[in-house]
């Protein structure tokens, strides 16, 4: 056989292989979120629950909180529900972390995605209650803003507004304290960068 | 204990392969008997080995062996038996188990059926088979052994994937897909040996056609069966949605077919020779790529099995046999070059040729559209999804081209046409088709390419009804037989070409159901309370209230509707929501009314105290006419695959019995 | 596997029954709120929106086609936006902009994507061009002898 069929051969064959090696790795449930680097999408939710101490920076039951009023802090938005087992994971750490940064300029909120309220209210309460609110997002028309494709989910948010990360699945400690240490250092200031 | 002895099945079956290849090998190079002989043994052997490795593990998975991995990761104490039995194909490891019995099966079933053939083309052929074997039997013992202990035990598994379990149909869908997927490799197993022996004339392509049917008659049945669980049981009213693995199982189909026709070509007139071997490894290589879609979930699918390791093992044996073959096929293609010949522009050739234009096209178009995600991905590093409208927008017109020539082909005679003849052949079938068109029209049908499907419907079902009616007319004539016995004989005279005029008519019936209930079809969907209704075209729907049903296994929640049809009671009609432990998402089941116009109820959602329930009632002409014509398309075939048999068996009895000359000659096609 | 045991319980129960809580602030009326209108116009845009975008819990299914409730969800939220006055064209960027270009259904036919469009069309037209050759060559070949009988 000549050399230049075999070469022909090979050149029709391998870019197939290859892309369908590229594949390999891909995980076909990972949806990429665009939402980073770009504005965090606006809401304005009430409170359904907390068990927080109620002052300035974290509003009591029936409130509304608007994220827009935060600009300036940083957010950590994490999306939930009652009947998502690995949800219970998080509770511990988020609620510990929430109480130690209540002095800095850090809002945790959980919002509750698909669930009905008394049942989550049921669960924080056996879990020894929640250090922060939980909002309720009435026809999950928040959780669609964000792109939510699941939960949990949950959302860095840093001083000017803008998605810093997107977790998809339980977040842990280490990773939280990560991201908020890393957006606190961020400089910011309002008459610059604008509302 | 199970552990052992089912992974030792698994070894024992893969070292047989191994060997029997080679000697395969060496018996076609040198042209060895002897060797010959105990590679037959080998294909034997392994049907058997096979066979006793799943009868295990389905005793297994009754007896609830957790300690085997399988059985814990697909068992449960409360599945049902049913369920438990046909849990053998619900996840990755079973299920190659199973697909490597049917590989075996399939491999001793072409050993018995060619034990009188001789030559190195068959030898070579055998070894394919046997590679192919080595490749899932190697799955079997190392990345995907269903055998492999676990340690500790569970008690008890999560049973089922709950999607699996939601239906009946799933006891025979993968059953019949796999025969279809696995049944390729014969074809293409025949198309190597051709190549590797040097064999190139029409031998391999004789030899196989009534595999390449066998294979895509379960293939056809498969697709369908998928199609009609897709509509039982995903809610959406639909029954095709594009998914990478619905696609996976089409694509084989459309090159099979191309195939089956243009095998004929090769067979009447010796030309095509390259493409007919292009076609053969192109069908075996899409069936691999299915299986490796499913199998691994690079792409994401409802269908999709867990990713494991296994997808390299399948990436390796796809750029082996791609390589292997391409190679091969370039480097026999100077011997392939065959003069062509055509006396016509319009002949049944042509016609052909254009009926492999449009399914490669089409296929092409399928393949694109499901890898396109890989393609963007790797060179714009966006995610896309290419779906439903995608798929729609892009292959309807095919459909409609391949109607268009299933109504001219049979029309047209091989070799040259005769012009007197044409015209009577098509003026009935242009007639019929401006009536349909018409037709449509009036009643209501406003989407282009639903009125071109039934013109061309109308089309091609009198053109094919015509194959029928003149030869019977002229028997009836020249014998003065009655009209039942003349059909009779004239069927059986030549049953591949009445089978295959058949399944085109099956083809027609189900182009006509998939055009009618996409374009007419209505959704009304409406928030009830109970006592109230709601109307669905002919239907009303008296929303009756909520139950729940707490089983074993799932817990099912359902709406009690009472149902008209213009006043005229016909029953109630149940939709369910089912929730199962390990699922996020209910699983709904629909509740179906198949008639001539289908009424299909999905309970969307509900108050969890059971004062309103949302109901979407999807009104779908003609769906029904889909699973007939499925039935058709595989009658059709199997009738030209039986008789066709029967017939050649005969005809060489008589041969043998009385003095050449008197043989039949009868005209096929 | 919502609220399977609100389910099991309250089935039985009278309406009204709620779980006993401190500060919860009732049940929205989810269902009423994203029900359909009595508005053809305005349902057949919603429908036709719904069939492009893709449901994200169910990965193959359309809005329109899928029965999970994120996708009845987001169905409302479709009409949500028409009947705030959004374009269709509108509504569709703004779901991008929410899921990326994922959520559609059929790639935005631009630049690179142009290929999964036309590349079909170009394998018909090579196609076309090599039967058009080879039937004219055939032509001219006339016909040898019939291959001998099949089987």
């Amino acid at each position: 056989m000549s050399t230049k069929r075999m070469v022909l051969g090979f050149l029709i064959t391998i870019p197939i292989i290859a892309l369908l090696a590229t594949a390999m790795d891909r995980d076909p449930r990972a949806i990429p979120s665009p939402l980073p680097g770009r504005e965090a999408p606006s809401f304005s939710l009430p409170v359904m629950l907390t068990t927080a101490p109620h002052s300035v920076t974290s509003p009591g039951p029936g409130e509304a909180v608007n994220l827009e009023e935060l600009r300036g802090d940083v957010v950590v938005v994490n999306f939930w529900a009652s009947w998502c087992l690995s949800c219970r994971t998080e509770h511990v750490p988020l609620s510990q972390l929430a109480e130690q940064y209540a002095d800095e300029e850090v809002h945790f909120f959980r919002i509750l995605y698909n669930d009905r309220a008394p049942n989550a209210a049921g669960l924080i309460e056996r879990m020894g209650g929640q250090s922060y609110p939980t909002l309720l997002d009435t026809r999950s028309s928040t959780a669609i803003q964000y792109g939510l494709t699941g939960v949990p989910e949950t959302f860095f948010i840093g001083r000017d507004g803008k998605v810093a990360h997107k977790q998809v699945g339980p977040v842990h400690h280490d990773l939280i304290v990560e991201w908020i240490e890393r957006l606190l250092a961020e400089e910011w200031s309002p008459e610059v960068q604008g509302p | 204990m199970r552990s052992v002895l089912g992974t030792s099945l698994s070894v024992a079956a893969l070292v047989i392969a191994v060997v029997g290849m080679v000697i395969a090998v060496l018996a076609a190079r040198r042209d060895n008997d002897r060797l010959w002989a105990s590679a037959k043994w080998g294909a034997y052997a392994n049907l058997w080995i096979m066979l006793i490795a799943n009868l295990l593990m389905v005793q297994a998975l009754l007896v609830r062996d957790f300690s085997l991995s399988y059985v814990a990761q697909v068992g449960s104490w409360d599945t049902p038996t049913f369920f438990t039995i046909i849990s053998l194909w619900a996840a990755l490891e079973g299920s190659l188990l199973f697909w490597g019995l049917i590989t075996a099966a399939l491999t001793a079933a072409v050993v018995w059926v060619h034990r009188n053939s001789e030559g190195p083309l068959f030898r070579y052929a055998l070894a394919t088979l046997f590679g192919v074997g080595v490749f899932f039997y190697l799955l079997l013992v190392i990345p995907a052994n269903p055998f492999s202990p676990v340690f500790p035990v569970p008690t008890d598994g999560p049973g089922p994937n709950p999607l699996l379990q939601n239906h009946p149909l799933m006891a025979i869908h993968p059953p019949i897909l796999y025969v279809g997927y696995v049944g390729m490799m014969v074809p293409f197993a025949f198309a190597i040996g051709a190549l590797l022996s040097g064999k190139l004339d029409n031998t391999w392509i004789t030899l196989t056609r009534r595999w390449t049917v066998f294979a895509w008659i379960f293939l056809s049945l498969g697709v369908v069966a998928g199609m009609w669980w897709s509509y039982e049981v995903l809610g959406w009213g639909g029954y095709w949605a594009w998914d990478p693995v619905e696609n996976a199982s089409f694509l084989p189909w459309l090159t099979a077919t191309a195939l089956i026709h243009s095998a004929m070509v090769q067979e009447r007139r010796g030309m095509l020779g390259v493409w007919n071997l292009t076609l053969a490894i192109s069908t075996f290589l899409l069936t691999i790529l299915g299986t490796f879609m499913t199998r691994t979930g690079i792409l994401s699918s409802v269908h999709a099995f867990a990713e494991g390791t296994v997808g390299s093992y399948f990436l390796v044996f796809m750029a082996i046999t791609l390589v292997f073959s391409v190679v091969l096929l370039l480097g026999r293609s100077e011997e392939l070059k065959t003069p062509g010949s055509l006396d016509s522009v319009a002949s049944r050739e042509t016609v052909f040729l254009f009926n492999n234009l449009v399914l490669i096209a089409f296929t092409f178009t399928v393949l694109l559209g499901t890898l396109f995600p890989l393609l963007a991905e790797s060179f714009r590093g966006v995610t896309v999804s290419v779906g439903a409208p995608f798929f729609n927008q892009m292959t309807l017109p095919f459909i409609v081209a391949l109607l268009f020539l299933m109504g001219v082909g049979p029309a047209l005679p091989w070799g040259k046409a005769m012009k007197d003849g044409l015209e009577k052949n098509f003026i009935w079938a242009a007639g019929a088709m401006v009536a349909a068109a018409i037709l449509s029209i009036l009643l209501g049908v406003r989407n282009v390419y639903a009125i071109l499907a039934f013109a061309f419907a109308a089309f091609a079902l009198v053109t094919n009804v015509r194959e029928y009616i003149t030869p019977v007319r002229a028997r009836m004539k020249a014998r003065g037989e009655s009209v039942g016995t003349s059909f009779v004989r004239v069927v059986f005279s030549n049953p591949q070409r009445y089978g295959g005029y058949f399944s085109h008519l099956g083809v027609v019936v189900m182009a006509v159901g998939i055009a009618a209930s996409s374009a007419m079809q209505t959704t009304y969907e409406q928030t009830l309370r109970p006592g109230e209704s709601m109307q669905a075209e002919d239907f009303t729907l008296r929303f009756d209230g909520m139950w729940a049903q707490d089983q074993p296994q799932r817990f099912s929640v359902g709406a009690t509707l009472a149902v008209t049809k213009n006043g005229r009671d016909i029953g109630t009609m149940e939709p369910r929501l089912n929730y199962y432990p390990t699922q996020e998402d209910p699983v709904p089941t629909p509740a179906v009314r198949s008639r001539m116009t289908d009424l299909y109820i999905v309970l969307m959602a509900f108050q969890p105290d059971g004062s309103t329930a949302t109901i979407q009632a999807i009104v779908e002409p003609l769906v029904i006419w889909i699973w007939i014509g499925g039935v058709m398309i595989a009658l059709g075939a199997t009738f030209g695959l039986v008789f066709g048999i029967r017939k050649t068996r005969g005809d060489r009895r008589r041969k043998r019995e009385r003095t050449p000359e008197l043989t039949t000659t009868g005209e096929r096609s | 596997m919502i609220q399977i045991l609100g389910l099991v319980l309250l089935l039985g129960f009278p309406a009204q029954q709620v779980a006993p809580g401190q500060a919860v602030v009732p049940d929205p009326e989810q269902f009423e709120a994203t029900a359909p209108t009595d508005d053809p116009e305005l349902e057949a845009d919603v429908r036709k929106l719904a069939r492009q975008l893709r449901c994200p819990t169910c990965q193959a299914l359309s809005i329109a086609d899928s029965p999970s409730e994120l996708a009845r969800e987001m169905e409302g939220v479709i009409r949500q936006r028409l009947q705030a006055g959004m374009t269709p064209e509108e509504v569709r960027e703004s779901f991008v902009a929410s899921y990326g270009e994922w959520v559609l259904l059929s790639p935005n036919p631009s630049g690179f994507n142009l290929l999964v469009y036309f590349l079909p069309l170009v394998v018909l037209l090579i196609g076309g061009v090599i039967i058009f050759v080879g039937v004219r060559r055939w032509l001219l070949n006339p016909t040898v002898e019939e291959a001998a009988p099949i089987e």
